[in-house]
């Protein structure tokens, strides 16, 4: 089940909103019409005060709060519900943010000045969102939290390739399918942390995944990932993973 | 029974402070699990020499070459422990032992020689060892936090300034060390009493003279640590000024060649309109030379002026004209003003500027150059993000972090491998990277 939430300040545009959603929520087991307000921080007590579900948030980027705009509002709904959908809606200049695009990762934008296609783009909005959520809930795509220094990171299991360490440094490098993360601590207690995950230890560097292992070869010692990249086995955890992995 | 409970309490407290003496100084934080095994070898070694005191025939013996060795094997224990790989580390941990151990011998020492000066017809003599001991141990403690304040305080550059001034250090204390272990310290303080009340008035002398010159020692040092440092942010601080000066004369000539280009042509055109040839004003038209129109996207830059940070300003204002010059789009992003973020501005400009020309570099062979710059301020962090275009996907990432590793042929390619390093030194901090679809990002979140 999705919440479905609405933040605007102004009135006009807020019920005009409204309506359209509302309209357009006839999914009446997959998703379910939440609240909509003019005020973020009425917002986010009420995604706390909430059951924990996912919600569909539906904000405008130029809040006219001085402690909390768009941006910060989203971030902040994301480290409540780090796999929400948030879709902005925005008049065309700021459609750009890159501080959008990396940080908060919305589904999408709406624009205000595309007056005739906002129902239509509304509708495709929830339909992605609850499409998603089932494919999610199918294929048990859980979020690992990582601390990553004073912040905890939300991963999806299924992005991460393995963490990886050098001998000379105390920075924990995660591979991802897409790129790289780089932050500080130790990899023996990241595997304490991971143990609920899949991972596997295979050398006093490498921690990995279990789900993206492709073959394991014994006789020279490595593993192959899904991307084709090779992980070299320490001989300690030769034994472990064999038994584990055939 | 009281005296078995004092004896116990003291060895615990003798324990804990060579166990903080060896940490204090560390540059950074040791992980847990070698924290307990380092604390467990000292365990053993106090217990050893307690029970090897208690028990063997040289009980009371002044100075014994068994002890030494003894303490310096486990020492050695300890240190391998310590860590491995890095020889700063091991040497901060060495150095903060010595420095704990002659001062508090030192105090320890100085204490009684004070107190027999005074009265030599002392009654309690074991209840003032526990006195002694306690209070060198507590100064010796505080001493060493005091060193690792002004360290810090003194030294947030490069680990060779760290090496430097912690070698330093460490000549000063050995120096000292040495005076007291050849004048003082033969034998231990058990027999201490006996040793001193057959010496005679000049040795008070020198102790107390030694005494001072540990102190003013310690004062020189931390004012030449001072000084080096001054010296060494000053020389920083020429050299960014330098690189500025380059830059600003950089743009003044782009500037000028700009404006002489312009100039020539507004005549050139002048020219054709006044002679009525409209082939030629055609012609100059279509090709407009390129210096005229590379800079027409700075209105898109005004966010630069949120940047309240010296130095960093300029180098993104010379890579943005720079970028422009080669035809890059430069999208930049800076909606709040950003008074600082918690990274030496020396380091801060070193890893942007790298990542800056990586990117000017990349994009410039790119079927649509194009570069954006993004820096805002969330609730707990500052993000930095800086995305480029590029002509192929690069994956694995992993490979370009590697020394040497370039694709732009020799003599290049240490520029990640540089930012690797300096991020060691910021715990805190976070680098994403990441390719999606022939767009290169780079992410920096510097938590508040």
């Amino acid at each position: 089940m999705i919440n479905v939430y609405l933040c605007e300040d102004q009135p006009q545009q807020l019920t005009y909103f409204s309506e359209i959603i509302k309209r357009e929520l006839y999914h009446p087991f997959e998703a379910q019409w939440k609240t909509s307000t003019s005020n973020p921080e009425k917002l986010l007590q009420t995604i706390q005060n909430a059951e924990k579900t996912t919600g569909l948030y539906f904000l405008d980027i130029v809040l006219k709060n001085p402690v909390c705009n768009g941006i910060q509002l989203a971030y902040k709904i994301r480290q409540i519900d780090p796999r929400g959908y948030i879709v902005f809606i925005t008049s065309h200049s700021e459609f750009s943010y890159m501080a959008l695009k990396y940080q908060v990762e919305p589904l999408d934008f709406i624009l205000k000045d595309l007056q005739n296609e906002m129902e239509n783009n509304i509708k495709k909005c929830i339909c992605t969102a609850i499409k998603t959520e089932q494919h999610r809930l199918q294929n048990d795509e859980s979020l690992i939290p990582i601390k990553a220094g004073k912040i905890t990171q939300y991963m999806a299991s299924n992005d991460i390739l393995y963490f990886s360490t050098r001998s000379s440094s105390h920075r924990i490098y995660i591979h991802t399918l897409s790129g790289e993360v780089s932050f500080y601590g130790s990899l023996d207690e990241l595997t304490k942390e991971m143990e609920s995950y899949h991972f596997l230890r295979c050398h006093k560097s490498i921690l990995v995944n279990q789900k993206h292992i492709r073959t394991f070869n014994k006789k020279e010692r490595y593993i192959e990932l899904s991307n084709g990249e090779h992980c070299t086995i320490s001989a300690t955890y030769v034994k472990k993973l064999k038994e584990l992995l055939t | 029974m009281l005296i078995k409970v004092f004896d116990l309490s003291l060895i615990l407290l003798a324990l804990c402070s060579k166990f903080f003496s060896l940490n204090i100084l560390q540059p950074v934080p040791l992980h847990s699990k070698k924290k307990c095994v380092i604390f467990l070898v000292l365990f053993i070694e106090t217990m050893c020499m307690n029970i090897y005191q208690y028990y063997s025939p040289l009980y009371q013996q002044p100075f014994s070459w068994f002890r030494i060795i003894l303490s310096l094997f486990f020492l050695t224990i300890t240190l391998s422990f310590h860590s491995s790989q890095k020889c700063i580390r091991v040497f901060s941990a060495f150095l903060g032992y010595i420095i704990w151990d002659t001062s508090e011998t030192a105090m320890n020492s100085l204490f009684t020689a004070i107190l027999y000066a005074l009265d030599s017809q002392i009654v309690h003599r074991e209840m003032l060892v526990y006195v002694f001991s306690l209070t060198s141990m507590f100064i010796s403690i505080i001493l060493l936090f005091l060193i690792r304040f002004y360290l810090s305080k003194c030294v947030n550059g490069t680990p060779t300034q760290r090496l430097f001034i912690v070698s330093s250090l460490f000549i000063n204390f050995s120096m000292i060390s040495l005076f007291f272990y050849i004048y003082a310290l033969n034998p231990n303080w058990y027999s201490y009493f006996i040793f001193l009340s057959g010496m005679q008035e000049i040795t008070y002398v020198v102790i107390f003279l030694l005494g001072c010159l540990n102190g003013i020692l310690i004062c020189t040092l931390v004012t030449e640590i001072q000084h080096t440092h001054d010296k060494q942010y000053q020389l920083q601080t020429i050299e960014v000024k330098a690189t500025y000066a380059r830059e600003l004369e950089r743009i003044n000539q782009i500037d000028n060649s700009y404006r002489k280009d312009s100039l020539s042509y507004i005549q050139k055109l002048n020219q054709s309109i006044e002679e009525e040839d409209i082939n030629t004003l055609k012609e100059l038209l279509n090709n407009a030379p390129s210096s005229i129109f590379a800079l027409e996207h700075s209105s898109e830059i005004d966010g630069i002026n949120n940047i309240n940070i010296n130095g960093l300003k300029s180098l993104i204002h010379v890579k943005i004209i720079c970028a422009q010059m080669q035809h890059i789009i430069f999208h930049l992003e800076i909606p709040e003003p950003i008074e600082s973020l918690p990274m030496v501005p020396y380091d801060l400009i070193r890893i942007v500027g790298i990542f800056l020309d990586n990117a000017i570099d990349a994009a410039k062979d790119s079927p649509n150059p194009y570069i954006g710059l993004a820096l805002y301020q969330l609730p707990d962090q500052t993000i930095l993000i800086l995305e480029n275009s590029c002509k192929e996907q690069v994956l694995p990432i992993s490979s370009l972090k590697e020394k040497g590793s370039t694709s732009k042929g020799k003599g290049h390619g240490m520029g990640l491998y540089i930012i690797n390093q300096i991020l060691e030194n910021y715990p805190d901090v976070v680098l994403y990277t990441q390719t999606v679809s022939n767009l290169f990002i780079q992410k920096l979140s510097f938590p508040k």
